[in-house]
């Protein structure tokens, strides 16, 4: 036996044929899909909580989506609420059992495009009938309000992470390594113009549209956050045309960034990215709201952060791009980090 | 609010199912003189019995109590065994993977973690925490450790299945079993290097198994 088969069964892996070829050759792109993973996997069970099997699920949180909806949205997705009423249990363990399949499914190697493409194919049933398309054909859609919803940034992760082993000097983030630069660009001003813009819309630059959001998450959550959101409710009480103005400047320069060709610049935004999907997440959208036993979904805070995190130009990405598929399994150097 | 009982007496199943296949593969283990990872297949057995009775009160066994010195004794031993283990970084992830599991165990026997006190199931009813005439279950203190170990045991579980392999590549591992005795030998530590691993992907199949069962059974008592 090889030397480097016998390491890998040290480690607790199993050797792995050098002829295989390696679907994901890149370990920051392989952490990236186990992120999405992870995401779908704690999306399928969250849907287990059994506030999801009672009859006040479907108008309590589907029936949300119907505020404001034109009649073309807002009758499909009463029609579904009718539905999944009427069959709480029907409907939910066969929707928890999809998402944790498709979080299994990328996660094993074999079957990640497998994975991929259900999570391509059921984001837009989701994003249309649970999310009613994330409130973008409402008047007061907003980044603080879950914008553009959380289902159809899976489906941009999917795409971004899609496996390939393409590598070269125009790889400059996992981002780029599938759609390319031009695509990638666009995806990144396309969404974060679009949190920009909807920060403008009249109906969050009323005075109490932050504070009222903020105070909408304290109910069931725990001593110590709810004396964070009541402090966080006071401060942005009546400031909210202001808070959103700051909000929507901040976006745009996110937004903009990386069409600087500093990479210096393109950190940056990506930093401020993360800062505010923390902070959207913390005080706008509850941690998907799991205290209250009506979180569905972990909400749109962590995957704006793993969209920005694909987009972060490593400096040792073309090196490590055109490094050659190592003959151990790939996950090998993250279980190291991550066994725990 | 309690989910379905068919949900929880197939969850139960399974925690039965991975303790009673970790108590088959310590049995035949050496009779068939094939090596496993004895640390392992205890700790799944161990979380498999006490799990199964987290979830479904027919499953209960040993008083919590006894569950969670066991479990605590477990946690600082795996603990130990993974400071001593520090220069072989995987060894020692794959230890502190233990310990991890069982320091959560130990916090869901404290936290409250139990068999639904609801007669029957609230599921097609209609029921909400926080009005008048709702149906109230007993829940979990320190929700937020809970969440937290959720989010943790989720991406534990993948991670999990990033490293199970296809079944083909395992002819190239059976060549030579003998170079594989010191790898295993070394990995258990507990005299476990005999001959070729036994199902080597069934044990990464209970641990997923028993991650999102622990996962279900905190959750369910979130709220």
């Amino acid at each position: 036996m090889t030397s480097s088969a016998a390491l890998t069964e040290r480690s607790g892996q199993i050797p792995v044929d050098p002829g295989l070829p390696a679907a994901s050759p890149s370990p920051a792109r392989r952490r990236l899909q186990l992120v999405l993973a992870g995401l779908w996997l704690l999306d399928g069970m969250l849907k287990l909580q059994p506030y999801m099997f009672t009859k006040n699920f479907a108008p309590m949180t589907i029936g949300e989506a119907t505020d404001g909806a034109p009649f073309w949205l807002a009758d499909p997705i009463d029609w579904a609420k009718r539905i999944v009423s009427a069959h709480p249990v029907g409907t939910m363990v066969p929707f928890a059992l999809v998402e944790i399949a498709i979080g299994l499914a990328i996660a094993y190697r074999p079957t990640l495009k497998y994975g991929l493409t259900a999570c391509l194919c059921w984001v837009p049933f989701l994003w249309f009938f649970a999310e009613g398309l994330g409130g973008l054909a409402t008047s007061t859609a907003g980044p603080l309000g879950g914008a553009p919803g959380a289902s159809v940034l899976y489906g941009v992760l999917a795409v971004l992470l899609w496996p390939t082993d393409r590598s070269g000097p125009a790889v400059t983030s996992e981002a780029v390594r599938f759609v390319g630069t031009r695509a990638a660009r666009i995806v990144w001003v396309a969404l974060w113009g679009l949190l920009a813009a909807l920060c403008l819309l009249p109906a969050n630059r009323e005075a109490g549209s932050v504070s009222d959001v903020v105070a909408g998450n304290v109910e069931g959550a725990p001593k110590g956050y709810v004396w964070l959101l009541d402090q966080a409710t006071k401060w942005t009480a009546g400031r909210g045309a202001e808070i959103d103005t700051v909000l929507a400047l901040l976006l745009a320069f996110v937004a903009v960034s990386i069409l600087i060709p500093r990479r210096r610049v393109v950190r940056s935004g990506i930093v401020v990215a993360l800062v505010l999907a923390a902070l959207i997440w913390v005080f706008a959208e509850g941690f998907g709201m799991p205290f209250q036993g009506m979180g569905t979904d972990p909400d749109t805070g962590p995957l704006l952060a793993a969209i920005a995190v694909a987009f972060w130009p490593a400096a040792g990405r073309r090196a490590e791009a055109s490094e050659p598929a190592a003959a151990t399994v790939p996950g090998a150097a993250l279980e190291e980090g991550s066994a725990a | 609010m309690n989910a379905p009982t068919w949900l929880t007496t197939l969850v139960a199943t399974l925690m039965v199912l991975v303790a009673t296949y970790s108590l088959w593969r310590l049995a035949v283990a050496r009779l068939w003189e094939r090596a496993t990872d004895y640390e392992s297949d205890i700790l799944n057995l161990a979380i498999g019995v006490a799990g199964a009775g987290l979830v479904a009160s027919w499953a209960h066994t040993l008083p919590r109590s006894v569950w969670t010195g066991a479990f605590a004794v477990g946690g600082v031993y795996f603990a130990v065994r993974a400071y001593l283990a520090r220069s072989d970084k995987a060894r020692r992830g794959r230890l502190l993977a233990h310990a991890a599991c069982c320091a959560i165990v130990v916090y869901m026997f404290l936290a409250g973690v139990a068999p639904t006190t609801i007669k029957g199931s609230t599921a097609g009813q209609f029921t909400m925490a926080g009005e008048p005439g709702m149906i109230l279950d007993q829940t979990i203190t320190f929700p937020t450790i809970g969440l937290i170990f959720v989010v943790g045991l989720c991406f534990y579980a993948v991670t999990v299945v990033d490293r199970i392999e296809p079944l083909k590549v395992e002819s190239a591992a059976s060549a030579e079993p003998e170079d594989l005795d010191e790898g295993f030998g070394s990995m258990d530590g507990t005299g476990g290097g005999i001959g070729r691993m036994l199902a080597p992907r069934s044990v990464e199949v209970c641990r997923v198994v028993i991650a999102l069962v622990l996962i279900y059974a905190i959750l369910t008592k979130l709220v």
